[in-house]
């Protein structure tokens, strides 16, 4: 469908302050949500006309290659016609915008783009849709940027994140939270499709109807709330814990007036604190061995919860076990940040080396963080007898931290294969009792490859989420992790499509509609229907109807009933289906290509009772209705 | 098991100080933890000497019906003549005991006494917990002591040990709507745990038969239902995406015009916080700027995020899904007062909120706050208007429970397109029980002939209140405790200690996937868990709290049955290796157990309990 001529006024006139019209000028914007004869994908088109490039194409080439090296390096491989500088402007702009929007949006996927068509001197490009919004403001961007390539006007550059406002500001909201934007990746891969629920960016659906599955950062609904209550409180896991007759440290709580001395005493030197709500660290000190440490890790941990929780220090190692399914299937163990002589730097100079691997965007540098050079570096070399400026021995190691956390400095390292069978046990078995599908596990040992009863060692909490990035900076791949929480239960339901003209439609719904089993939904241009229940009318568009369905968990096939006008606007209702019938073909021949490559099976009929005969009785449904 | 010599002391010395132990002596007191041979529930017993010349009978029920009108109904009247014995006096602490139990802490606590040799009795009262279980029965011994020693006195023991009381009991009150669960529970015979100490955490069944409660939500309701119902934009963005009906909104941001978003929104209009519940800072209504302000500033009071919606004409009404099926509908009404041309406003205020607060009504008071006056206001009353007679002022303009609304059942009338679209949209968020707001002018019509509008979805179906107001059945609970829940079978094989380490062997070696075991040690499948300080029974408990648990299998020897009573409240089987328990132990498992072998080979008992079949 068309972008509503407001928002496309508002990008035209916001281009017109930077783009001489006699170079490029943005006629129309378009939005389909599935495939269309020009581009394979749901995708955002624009069409543009072109003036008199300033440079000849040659240049033009170079001058590209030169302000978009990591954008430009293969791109003219693509471009069939090196001598038209319209297609070679237009190409551009495609593949810009694209890469614009896919570094935005911070994910590990790559958007497509194209050349739809070129006549004289107009011409239409696409990127993949990924949300509207941020597309449209990509290509804004994109636009931009390449006039300014070619008029050299402030330089050629890449945009930075703050020039790609308000794309980036847009990307804020639309933009996947992390774990969303792994699990997005992931189902890309298989051909699973992704979609946003409500406006949240974390809650994302996975698969469609009765394959479909909401996940939220990395929980679904077989994560109980029961589960998430207990996860939440520490208070309440550990009474659970102790109730499992499981391990966990010696602990009390206490409250805003209360005295922790008395606490520490009971659990016994040296202890931890942790307030007694909140997660990823915050507030948490450890191996506490003073009463004046106590006392002022308390009121650190004040600050998230009034109470606070005093446990005994476990000694050991911290390991994160994740449990998907009732399996462990990732165990990494949390390593303190440290360096090793090599006789000639000083430690100083080492950490720097260290950290100068660990700068950049967190995917680049291995989801690894720099060790802080503050205060508690400078102690906990003390406490070692060194200096920043003490050169260390070849081979001597020196711990830089007292805590494995990972964003100060902490790594981790995959220990799978070592767990003990016990140890495994325990976890899987606790991840039941709280009511996790999926959760990561902390445990202290001294050694994760021997039991309980041998080394000892405890359960310190038992978290909503299995904290990916703990895992990535151990060497676990973001495919790997994210195909982990999808699993195998999100997938694709039979998709049936019938394109007919309008009077025919409407003999397909009275046909239809009356003998539609439970279990299969029908989705018209302006209304739809599921099993015998009409949805309440509303105006929202085709492809809306069609997506509304989709949410539907009971839902085990659908059928999707427009018009050639209607594929026109929105696009394929997909981008396979699994049978495709038309009536009395109204199509051109572009479309016929395009639904033939999408359709598993295509059939013309010759009218509206045969094609309801035939999607009734395609065995993709279950028994209709006599 | 025994409760310390130091405990036992206290409260035998506790008693003392308000009665004679020359008339009235605590003997001994004993837990049983599962059934035993004085009751099939796990119970706390207590045995009671009494020595001398007690005072009548119905001087005591007299005094004790003025003191507790509730739990003793009638006084002594003239039938019960001639002095306490015994035996009513342990019967009168075990009925005093178990009352205060039952009213302290929701759930019927089943009690009962017996005469025992010469002049000794013992009384009884279901457990729940140590602390509530000693407490109750020390305020039941001491204030029936001190009736027996001076019937006449102004009874200072309630007034020390009744708050004692109460606040042992409130650490172990299921909340409102896990009380009703725990009633339907017990009415289905079906076994209940307590999780984390948590009032509102119970596990109801066993092992893969088990499920864990949250106030009404279970671990079969998903996060991510949760997720979406806490913030009711999100809700309603769904509904948009699932093409049903929700009335138009925004998101108030902070620099957003009222009148521009007013008028976007339309007249009339609603202003409430998008998460927060229970009708906290909802102003329902608004007929203009002004107001709308208001209402604004008292929305932000409770949240950052506020929603203005546009008023949907209609009643308010409650359809609660259970297991995909329309459980419960009940439409919501504001509180309203009718003048009688006499009182003012206030006063009919007062008089409703009076009658609310005294009886056994489960309607809430009406707070008198600014919100009431507001919309006093906006129907041109105050609190001193007085009246006319008929005349029906609206206290509220939403009419939430929790701020007095009243309630009717509607579940026969409601439209089937109303219903189905309850049903989908509960399962389309993934909640297993989930309460709708829905307004519509008719629930009997559908949505396409007269509108209407889900409003939210929340988590706590609030079927407690229901339950109480008796406006839909109790059975509603077991509606949704559903038939999931339930025993895994339990064998126990009871040993002598000599014994004990083949039969361990045994049954470590071959226990199958699935199944538990326990004795000194605790196991599931082939994997030992990791060694615990938990007794007997603790291990036991243990292990039908694991959702995986198929079977559990038990070795004790006699000690620990006579410590702790049964492992648990039935047996699926049981197996006795070498010595006979006491006569009314063997009764008792006789009874508890499916099946019952003696055996006296220690491989012939251990393969016994590894049979699969029953």
């Amino acid at each position: 469908m068309k972008l509503h001529p407001d928002e496309l006024e508002r990008l035209q006139s916001r281009l017109t302050l930077t783009l001489p019209e006699t170079i490029i000028r943005l006629d129309e914007i378009e939005i389909h949500t599935g495939p269309t004869p020009h581009a394979p994908v749901p995708a955002l088109t624009a069409t543009m006309e072109l003036g008199d490039a300033p440079v000849e194409p040659d240049r033009l080439v170079d001058l590209l290659r030169e302000a978009f090296p990591a954008i430009f390096d293969d791109v003219t491989a693509k471009v069939t016609d090196l001598s038209d500088t319209a297609v070679i402007i237009a190409s551009a702009v495609a593949r810009l915008a694209a890469a614009f929007a896919a570094q935005v949006l911070e994910m590990d996927i790559d958007l497509r783009s194209g050349l739809a068509w070129t006549e004289n001197r107009k011409a239409a490009v696409w990127i993949e849709l990924f949300e509207p919004d941020l597309g449209v403001h990509a290509l804004g961007a994109a636009l931009m940027a390449v006039a300014r390539a070619l008029t050299g006007d402030g330089g050629p550059h890449i945009p930075s994140r703050e020039e790609l406002a308000p794309a980036g500001v847009i990307a804020v909201a639309a933009r996947p939270n992390f774990e969303s934007g792994i699990l997005i990746a992931a189902a890309r891969c298989r051909g699973i499709p992704a979609r946003r629920i409500g406006d949240d960016h974390a809650i994302w659906q996975f698969g469609w109807g009765s394959r479909g599955e909401q996940i939220w950062v990395t929980s679904t609904n077989r994560d109980g709330v029961t589960a998430q209550r207990l996860s939440r409180n520490k208070r309440l896991g550990k009474l659970l814990m102790a109730e499992l007759g499981l391990p966990t440290p010696e602990w009390r709580v206490i409250g805003l007036d209360d005295d922790p001395g008395p606490a520490a005493d009971a659990v016994g030197w040296p202890c931890v604190v942790k307030p007694l709500s909140g997660g990823a660290g915050r507030g948490v000190s450890t191996n506490l061995r003073t009463m004046a440490d106590l006392q002022h890790s308390v009121s650190m941990a004040r600050r998230y919860d009034q109470f606070t929780l005093i446990e005994a220090h476990e000694p050991g190692e911290d390991h994160r076990l994740m449990v998907i399914d009732g399996r462990l299937v990732a165990a990494v163990r949390r390593d303190f940040p440290a360096v090793i002589g090599d006789g000639l730097s000083t430690i100083g100079e080492l950490v720097a080396e260290l950290n100068g691997t660990r700068f950049g965007p967190e995917r680049e540098v291995g989801y690894l963080s720099p060790v802080p050079d503050d205060a508690e570096l400078v102690g906990t070399l003390a406490a070692q007898g060194f200096t920043k400026d003490s050169i260390l021995a070849a081979g001597r190691k020196v711990l830089l931290r007292t805590n494995a956390n990972r964003s100060t400095g902490g790594t981790a390292t995959d220990v799978l294969g070592k767990v003990h069978p016990q140890v495994r046990m325990m976890a899987e078995q606790l991840a039941g009792a709280f009511g996790f599908r999926a959760t990561g596990i902390d445990y202290m040992t001294r050694d994760v490859s021997r039991s309980h009863d041998d080394v000892g060692g405890a359960i310190l909490e038992v978290n909503t989420t299995p904290g990916f990035r703990v895992l990535l900076a151990s060497g676990y791949q973001e495919d790997t992790l994210g195909a982990r929480i999808l699993g195998r239960f999100p997938g694709r339901i039979p998709l049936l499509l019938v394109v007919a003209a309008a009077e025919e439609i409407a003999q397909i719904d009275r046909l239809a509609a009356a003998r539609l089993p439970p279990t299969a939904g029908l989705a018209f241009a302006d209304s739809a229907q599921i099993g015998s229940m009409r949805l309440p009318r509303r105006t929202i568009d085709a492809s809306a109807w069609l997506g509304a369905l989709m949410l539907y968990p009971n839902l085990k096939a659908v059928i999707v009933a427009w018009s050639a006008d209607d594929l026109a606007v929105s696009g394929l209702p997909a981008d396979a289906m699994d049978l495709t019938v038309i009536v009395r073909n109204p199509l051109s021949r572009a479309w016929m290509a395009t639904l033939r490559t999408a359709s598993a099976d295509l059939v013309c009929v010759g009218g509206a009772e045969s094609a309801v005969e035939r999607l009734l009785s395609s065995g993709l449904l279950e028994a209709p209705l006599s | 098991v025994k409760i310390g010599q130091a405990q036992f002391d206290k409260l035998a010395q506790m008693l003392a100080d308000f009665c004679p132990p020359g008339m009235l002596r605590l003997v001994d007191i004993e837990i049983f933890l599962g059934p035993n041979p004085h009751a099939d529930f796990a119970a706390l017993r207590g045995l009671i000497e009494t020595s001398r010349a007690l005072p009548p009978k119905r001087r005591v029920l007299d005094r004790l019906h003025q003191d507790f009108p509730r739990l003793f109904p009638h006084s002594g009247g003239d039938k019960s003549d001639g002095p306490c014995d015994a035996a009513t006096v342990a019967a009168l602490i075990a009925k005093l005991a178990g009352a205060l139990l039952t009213e302290k802490i929701t759930v019927d606590f089943r009690f009962d006494s017996s005469a025992e040799d010469g002049s000794r009795a013992s009384f009884l009262i279901e457990f729940l917990t140590h602390t509530s279980s000693l407490q109750a029965a020390a305020t039941a011994l001491i204030l029936i002591g001190e009736r027996l020693a001076v019937p006449e006195a102004a009874g200072e023991a309630i007034g020390t040990y009744m708050p004692l009381l109460d606040k042992a009991c409130a650490q172990c009150r299921p909340n409102n709507e896990s009380s009703a669960l725990i009633a339907a529970a017990r009415r289905q015979d079906l076994p209940y745990l307590q999780i984390g100490q948590d009032i509102a955490l119970w596990q109801i069944g066993w092992g893969v038969r088990s499920e864990q409660y949250w106030v009404s939500a279970s671990n079969v309701d998903g996060v991510v239902a949760r997720r979406l119902s806490f913030n009711k934009a999100t809700t309603k963005q769904l509904c948009r995406q699932l093409g049903l009906p929700t009335p138009d909104w925004r998101l108030l941001d902070a620099a957003d015009e009222l009148p521009r978003v007013a008028s976007t929104i339309g007249w009339p209009c609603v202003v409430k916080p998008a998460d927060r519940g229970g009708g906290v800072g909802v102003s329902a209504d608004i007929r203009d700027i002004a107001t709308l302000e208001r209402a604004v500033s008292l929305a932000r009071g409770h949240s950052r995020r506020v929603l203005i919606e546009a008023h949907e004409p209609g009643d308010d009404y409650r359809l609660m899904v259970v297991d995909g099926r329309l459980a419960m509908a009940i439409r919501l009404d504001p509180p309203h007062i009718i003048g009688d041309g006499e009182r003012t406003v206030g006063e009919l205020v007062a008089a409703l909120n009076d009658a609310r607060e005294g009886g056994e009504t489960y309607l809430l008071p009406v707070p008198v706050d600014d919100m009431m006056l507001t919309t006093l206001n906006s129907q041109a009353v105050d609190l001193a208007t007085i009246l006319p007679e008929g005349k029906a002022v609206k206290l509220r303009t939403n009419s939430n429970h929790a701020t007095g609304g009243t309630i009717t059942d509607v579940i026969d009338t409601v439209h089937p397109q109303v219903r189905r679209l309850a049903e989908q949209l509960t399962a389309a968020m993934g909640f297993r029980v989930a309460g709708i707001d829905y307004v519509t002018r008719d629930i009997r019509r559908s949505h396409d002939e007269v509108g209407g509008g889900i409003i939210e979805v929340n988590t706590t179906a609030g079927f407690e209140v229901v339950i109480k107001a008796q406006i839909v059945p109790e059975t509603l609970a077991e509606v949704v405790i559903g038939d999931r829940p339930g025993r895994v079978p339990v064998a126990l094989l009871i040993a002598p200690s000599e014994s004990q380490a083949e039969i361990g062997d045994v049954l470590r070696d071959r226990l199958p996937r699935g199944w538990a075991a326990a004795g000194d040690w605790a196991r599931m499948g082939p994997i030992d868990l990791p060694a615990s300080k938990l007794d007997h029974f603790g291990r036991a408990q243990a292990l039908l709290r694991y959702p995986g648990v198929e079977r559990l299998l038990l070795l004790w020897n006699l000690d620990s049955l006579y410590e702790f009573g049964l492992p648990a409240d039935s047996l699926a089987r049981t197996v006795i290796l070498g010595e006979a328990p006491k006569a009314d132990w063997l009764g008792l498992l006789e009874r508890r157990s499916a099946r019952l072998d003696r055996v006296g080979v220690a491989a012939e008992a251990a393969a016994m309990l590894l049979e699969a079949g029953e």
